[in-house]
């Protein structure tokens, strides 16, 4: 818990050091339900796809482009803990169960991989929406689980 | 017949429609073991397991979450050549919990799903009812109440008097359980001193056939560290048929984690015979006390044991075990047997487990010797 409270603290900061990303942040946690635009942006910064300075069209557009996304994600739709873990998923390498490689790492079998390495809780729901806190929480909790295993 | 078929249909939709959280999964299982008296004699039994669930979250703010859980098995026994198809619907479920501030929480569930009593040797089975939990820090307080009628005999065996009018169909896919009504409550107090939990709890099994077996438990049980990386849990049972007898089951086990991914513990169980005052002990559900071919209930037993597991690599599992069983169905205490057992589990992905093991049990009467090599397989999806 105490890693975990320092990866939050260090990441934020580290963020905060760019005056686009510590906007961003503070967005985030301002926001009650997240959408694939602002987790795209994310997504996208931390691979280093785009710069920290790039639009959440952009982001969206790019992540889309490479298949980031599950299908159908519309850049203002409300994003579920189910297909936030896809996109999470594809961030590290993550060395998932049979059915995540058999399905190349489908948001379904994201989400169980999520679950079963303790990122999600035991009985969390996919379809729940979730907000930009959770979004942050779920990056550093899988920055922590997986980052250090690249 | 097509009207009833449509409002049936109708309802269910009703039912499903507010699911929009939804999720779904299944297992596929295999077991094939070779058993027997003898190394000469060793059968055939398989074992094959197919398992659907649903899941779906009807409200966040109660945590009200409906669970099922439908399955198929094949059963084939090479001893008697039998084969058996059995479909049964293990999870049926409606839980939730309300909560007032923090630390006070009111559990609830009703429906289809697994009860256990703090043995886990008296009742230990899925049974259709309804169970609340109330709990704050220092204390939580139980309540079941419930019916075995509807249970499928082929996945739960109920113990009956020796003379019983229960008579089922074991050729049909789906055989009734015995009518029982299982209430139990329990009271357990967590930290109660030196993080030591204590646990009291008493169960009725209330017999509506002609059988009138009706059977009441009481249970103290105490558990929590000795020292250091060592666990105890003891816990002692009275128990009483229509209140005519008295009987007892004790249980103790230690253990002990030695590094994180070992341990080992040493335990011991007492189900009294007809010792001094006390009757012979039965339990509710029947469960094999030890391995040998009569496959034996918990009653007339004190059993010694010692086990132990490995975990290498994160991903296999070893696990070994000794146990010296005395048979006591009367004041005098006999050797029955001596039985091992070792088991590797292996899982390659964490949804898919392959296992292989074997177990013997060297009898004081050579004809309940059993031998037995297991492999089974699990497939998550």
């Amino acid at each position: 818990m105490k890693k975990i409270f320092i990866m939050a603290v260090v990441f934020l900061f580290s963020l905060s050091a760019f005056a686009q990303t510590a906007d961003y942040v503070t967005e985030m946690l301002n926001t009650e339900r997240a959408d694939y635009a602002q987790v795209s942006y994310l997504s996208a910064v931390c691979q280093g796809l785009v710069d920290e300075n790039a639009t959440y069209d952009t982001a969206f557009s790019l992540l889309k482009k490479k298949g980031q996304l599950p299908s159908g994600a519309d850049e203002t739709a409300e994003v579920s803990l189910g297909n936030l873990s896809y996109v999470m998923s594809k961030l590290w390498t993550i060395h998932g169960g049979l059915m995540f490689r058999l399905t190349n790492g489908s948001a379904r079998y994201a989400f169980r991989q999520l679950k079963v390495d303790g990122i999600i809780p035991p009985d969390a729901d996919p379809s729940r929406k979730i907000s930009g806190t959770d979004v942050l929480n779920m990056y550093i909790a899988c920055q922590n689980r997986y980052g250090s295993e690249e | 017949m097509k009207k009833f078929t449509t409002a049936l249909f109708a309802s269910a939709s009703l039912f499903l429609l507010p699911l929009s959280a939804f999720d779904f999964g299944g297992k596929i299982g295999s077991t094939t073991k070779y058993q027997g008296n003898t190394f000469d004699s060793l059968k055939l039994y398989e074992s094959s397991t197919n398992h659907l669930w649903v899941s779906s979250l009807l409200n966040e703010d109660t945590l009200l979450r409906f669970n099922a859980d439908g399955s198929y098995e094949f059963r084939y026994d090479e001893t008697d050549a039998s084969h058996k198809n059995i479909l049964d619907l293990n999870l049926f479920k409606i839980s939730g919990t309300l909560s007032a501030g923090r630390y006070t929480k009111l559990r609830f569930a009703a429906g289809r799903f697994f009860v256990s009593d703090v043995t886990g040797i008296v009742f230990s089975q899925i049974s259709d009812g309804f169970y609340t939990k109330f709990e704050i820090p220092s204390l939580s307080f139980n309540v079941y109440a419930g019916t075995t009628s509807l249970l499928n005999a082929h996945d739960v065996t109920i113990i009956t008097p020796e003379t019983t009018s229960y008579n089922p169909d074991f050729n049909t896919v789906y055989a009734a359980c015995p009518s029982y009504a299982p209430v139990g409550i329990s009271m357990n107090f967590p930290s109660l001193f030196l993080n030591q939990t204590l646990t009291a709890e008493g169960w009725g099994f209330v017999d509506f056939s002609a059988d009138k077996y009706t059977r009441w438990y009481g249970t103290a049980a105490l558990s929590g560290p000795l020292a250091g990386n060592m666990f105890y849990s003891l816990m002692t049972t009275a128990g009483t048929e229509n209140f005519n007898t008295i009987s007892d089951l004790s249980k103790i086990t230690v253990t002990l984690y030695p590094v994180p991914a070992a341990s080992i513990s040493i335990n011991g169980v007492y189900a009294s015979g007809k010792n001094g005052f006390l009757s012979t002990f039965k339990g509710f559900t029947s469960q094999t006390a030890y391995l040998a071919l009569s496959e034996p209930e918990y009653s007339g037993i004190i059993k010694a044991g010692m086990s132990g597991s490995y975990t290498i690599a994160s991903n296999v599992c070893l696990l070994c075990e000794g146990v010296c069983v005395f048979s006591c169905p009367d004041d005098v205490v006999a050797y029955d047997g001596l039985q091992w057992n070792f088991n590797a589990v292996w899982n390659i992905f964490h949804d898919l487990q392959f296992s292989a093991g074997a177990y013997q049990y060297y009898a004081q009467n050579s004809a309940d010797n059993k031998t037995c090599f297991i492999v089974t397989g699990t497939f998550v999806f």
